[in-house]
């Protein structure tokens, strides 16, 4: 056994894998659970409804809070993917994979939350417009990236491959958005005067759910990345003990 | 020493492509059938090609410029094909280039047979601009070439690369794709009022510039 736990120290991989389990995450969960409760309170019956979209507007603060952590996940998995190229360090690379990962689910619920309020707004549960497409698109490079991570099985070459691949996701993205942007929106734009005016507790409604979603958001990095961490560990302990035994 | 590298890479791409089994005659025979398919989808279109024909083409050029390239470096990875490369002291974006050039000048192939005998099918409209055309197709290539080059440099080194391509390539391409669709159609006579020769430009510097940048780090590990 100490054999073993020996085995994890050379190389440059990961080290020491934090060894209290997940309960360490429950005040966590906890509190994010309770900042959900009063965030839920807030949106949906604190907040009043709006003079247009009436009770339809109250899917819009989870909405644009998931919307926002995609964008800042993939700007978290470009940045990282841009940092390993030049470090080469293994810890950036799990990063940059797991908020691929975290931003592919909340765009998801983005495209999922945009389409059930599309059908009460805009009568139609899809419709072409530039923010639509740029987030499928995203949606689309980014199950792209997952996919070919799963494919490759030498870290290394794992990490390189996602590199290149996440910096090429990414500075799409924008070209995207303005090359679907020459058709004229219909999207609602937030704090352009393009939306809508929002009361006191729209306002409180909408940071209370942003609060909730980032700290969630927090939260999915936290236990993936150690999870990742654990993983790897294991699979060099798994190498240094074929390489005993062989 | 780059030029004549690259000259070197285009030419056996050349050899490759014209010898090998699955090179350039199955990817034109691939693009005539897609065009067949299309025709046949669609029906006669005559008085609309201006609007149907540029996305019909553009889509058969994606599709065989992707079996074109697919196998662009997955070729070099039997038998150490790309160490042997990369041992030598030969430019390394040679390599890029060399195959940039090579996979050019099978979709202008397929262009050039393409573009005619489709328009022959369904009457070429009446105010074609020979130039914008071929400008157009020129800048549509440029730019899918050089993130289908990089995007198959990077697959190639995982296991099921042949299926991820593909699936990485496409939504990558959907600005080119817009762009080379609305610059056809204004070649064609068509109506399309936006910046989209510049964009269609933008896309090109955009993608050769993070091709050379990241073409080493896509090809050194493995």
């Amino acid at each position: 056994m100490a054999d073993v736990s020996a085995a994890r120290v050379p190389g440059p991989g990961p080290a020491g894998v934090p060894a209290t389990g997940t309960r360490r995450g429950l005040p966590w969960a906890a509190g994010i659970l309770v900042l959900f409760w009063f965030a839920g309170f807030m949106a949906f019956l604190d907040s009043p409804a709006a003079q247009v979209l009436g009770d339809t507007v109250r899917i819009f603060y989870i909405h644009v809070s998931v919307a926002w952590l995609a964008g800042l996940a993939f700007l978290v998995n470009w940045a990282g993917s841009i940092l390993y190229l030049f470090r080469r360090d293994m810890r950036i690379d799990r990063w940059a994979a797991v908020s691929a990962e975290i931003g592919e689910v909340f765009t998801t619920g983005v495209l999922l939350t945009g389409s059930i309020w599309a059908r009460v707004a805009w009568n139609t549960w899809w419709t072409w417009d530039p923010r639509l497409t740029t987030a499928l698109v995203m949606w689309f490079l980014y199950a792209a990236y997952l996919v070919l991570r799963g494919g490759i099985t030498r870290p290394e070459t794992r990490a390189v491959v996602s590199a290149v691949v996440g910096i090429v996701a990414f500075v799409d993205v924008p070209v995207v958005f303005l090359s679907t942007r020459w058709w004229n929106s219909i999207h609602p734009v937030l704090g352009k005067g393009g939306g809508f005016p929002m009361t006191s507790h729209m306002l409180l409604a909408m940071f209370a759910m942003l609060a909730s979603v980032s700290a969630f958001f927090i939260y999915l990095l936290r236990i993936r990345i150690r999870q990742e961490t654990a993983r790897d560990a294991l699979d060099e302990m798994r190498v240094a003990l074929r390489a005993r035994f062989d | 020493m780059l030029v004549s590298d690259t000259g070197a890479v285009i030419a056996k791409e050349v050899r490759l492509a014209v010898r090998g089994r699955t090179g350039a005659a199955a990817v034109l025979a691939f693009a005539a059938l897609a065009l067949a398919m299309l025709a046949f989808a669609f029906g006669p279109t005559a008085g609309q090609v201006a609007t149907f024909a540029p996305g019909a083409l553009w889509i058969t050029f994606f599709f065989a410029g992707q079996l074109g390239l697919q196998g662009a470096f997955t070729v070099e990875r039997e038998n150490a094909a790309l160490e042997g490369f990369l041992a030598s002291p030969a430019d390394r974006l040679a390599l890029f280039v060399g195959k940039m050039v090579a996979g050019w000048l099978l979709m202008a192939a397929v262009q050039v047979i393409g573009v005619p005998v489709y328009l022959l099918f369904f009457g070429a409209p009446a105010a074609v601009h020979p130039g914008a055309l071929a400008l157009s197709l020129l800048l549509g290539d440029i730019g899918f070439l050089a993130a289908g080059l990089l995007l198959a440099a990077v697959t190639s080194q995982a296991r099921a690369g042949e299926a991820v391509f593909p699936l990485a390539l496409f939504p990558t391409a959907v600005p080119v794709l817009l762009a080379s669709v609305s610059t056809t159609r204004i070649a064609l006579g068509g109506v399309a009022h936006n910046p989209w020769w510049e964009l269609l430009i933008g896309y090109d510097v955009l993608f050769l510039a993070l091709a050379l940048l990241l073409f080493e780090a896509a090809v050194e590990v493995g």
